[in-house]
């Protein structure tokens, strides 16, 4: 698994990696019932504390983005999460506002903030719809 | 909850009266790495030689394994490494002495790894300790506290004097004793960049009081700098947070560090004062949350971390 961390962050190490992992999910890196590395293996690799690993693989659990089998260890989930359509409505919508609010401040017209919304899909899926 | 290795109440130490370490109450859960941050003089070593049993305390408790340190039995002592901020080896004695000496103290004593790290810190076996430069002597010394196979290692500035690569190697080596099942490490450093990714708890102390103590993700989280473009009187902020540090570098300019940022919060504060909603957030580092913690607008006095109970798990 390719993933950056960015040690000396005001973001938390966990919250950088579980946004990593499931870009890495949904752009089909890694793929549904695919095994992830043991708790000290990422640990290793990413060079840091393994309780944070344990965050880490708690909160993409608790997501739904992977499942903790007993004594077998992680995997990327096979079923997607069944959320009420509202629900994930209002969580996009607030990150969406966030990230309007940030390119209206910055300047951006609805165009342009249109291109950068397609151009961020096109990388995450390629030019499947 | 497991019991905690290592547990202070009220931990004091005064020297002519004066109070070095004031009413600590400090713990450290098995299996975890904690960070023991402040600056020169905050009374991280005093503490760490009070748990080591080097000091008794003026006054309060404390435990480490359960027991009072200064009474701990040769089994106890055996799962106990400490390096303190001196080193002080015989100075005739060689690197490969020092290594059977260890090896004759502690069963647990790993030589396949003293031999890995002496490659790794470029130390050979015939050196003498005094022939040794500042930067050599530490990786002795760290070599030895990272093979005797303790199941608590306290370290007082254990990085001093190493360069980048050495330091590097050092808190890898840290993050193996976090990896291996029930291995706890207390360890004070003003290398907070080296610190950040190899801790999973800090404690922050100042002018012998402890400030904050927490799990470092959890801490991220949550603390949060507010700057507003108004004046956000201290005490509207203290309704809705723990905060930290305040200050107004201006009249109509307020900045403040909190510990339990959340949007409801913020939601709340903004419907209390409106001129609050102008506002900037920005999450903090290791380095920066300390600064805030032990700058001149500190806070000086304990802050309620949130979720402090989950955490301690």
């Amino acid at each position: 698994m390719l993933i950056q961390v960015d040690y000396n962050s005001g973001e938390p190490i966990s919250h950088q990696v579980v946004s990593q992992i499931k870009w890495l999910v949904v752009s089909g890196k890694l793929q549904p019932g695919e095994k992830l590395p043991s708790i000290r293996e990422l640990a290793k690799e990413l060079r840091i504390n393994p309780t944070t690993v344990t965050r880490i693989y708690s909160e993409l659990s608790s997501d739904g983005v992977i499942t903790l089998r007993q004594g077998q260890g992680a995997f990327v989930s096979t079923q997607s999460v069944q959320l009420p359509k509202a629900e994930i409505r209002r969580r996009v919508g607030r990150l969406a506002q966030s990230m309007l609010v940030e390119g209206l401040r910055l300047g951006l017209k609805r165009a342009e903030i249109d291109k950068v919304i397609d151009d961020e899909f096109r990388r995450i899926r390629g030019n499947t719809p | 909850m497991t019991e905690p290795v290592i547990q202070t109440t009220g931990l004091t130490k005064r020297f002519d009266g004066r109070a070095v370490v004031d009413g600590l109450d400090l713990q450290v859960p098995p299996g975890s790495v904690t960070g023991f941050l402040g600056v020169n003089g905050a009374g991280k070593s005093t503490t760490m030689r009070m748990l080591t049993g080097h000091l008794s305390p003026s006054a309060g408790d404390v435990r480490v394994f359960g027991a009072d340190p200064r009474e701990h039995s040769a089994e106890t002592l055996q799962r106990i490494g400490y390096v303190s901020d001196t080193m002080n080896l015989p100075g005739r004695m060689s690197v490969g002495r020092v290594m059977e000496m260890n090896a004759g103290f502690f069963t647990r004593w790993d030589q396949t790894l003293a031999d890995t790290l002496c490659r790794e810190f470029e130390l050979n076996a015939s050196d003498r300790f005094q022939k040794l430069s500042f930067g050599q002597k530490r990786r002795v010394v760290l070599m030895q506290a990272l093979c005797q196979g303790a199941d608590l290692l306290m370290m007082d500035e254990p990085a001093g004097g190493l360069d980048v690569l050495a330091r590097r190697l050092f808190m890898d080596r840290v993050l193996d004793i976090a990896c291996s099942e029930g291995r706890t490490v207390l360890v004070s450093s003003h290398l907070l960049s080296d610190l950040e990714r190899v801790v999973d708890r800090v404690v922050f102390i100042h002018k012998g009081l402890l400030l904050l103590q927490g799990n470092l993700e959890e801490l991220k989280t949550g603390v949060r700098r507010m700057q507003f473009e108004a004046d956000v009187p201290r005490d509207a902020l203290d309704r809705h947070f723990n905060i930290i540090s305040y200050r107004q570098p201006k009249p109509d300019r307020t900045v403040s560090t909190v510990v339990d940022f959340s949007e409801e919060r913020f939601d709340q504060l903004a419907a209390d004062v409106s001129a609050a909603s102008n506002v900037r957030t920005e999450q903090l580092n290791l380095e920066d949350m300390f600064v805030e913690l032990v700058g001149a607008d500190g806070p000086l006095t304990a802050v309620t971390s949130p979720g402090r109970e989950a955490v301690e798990v």
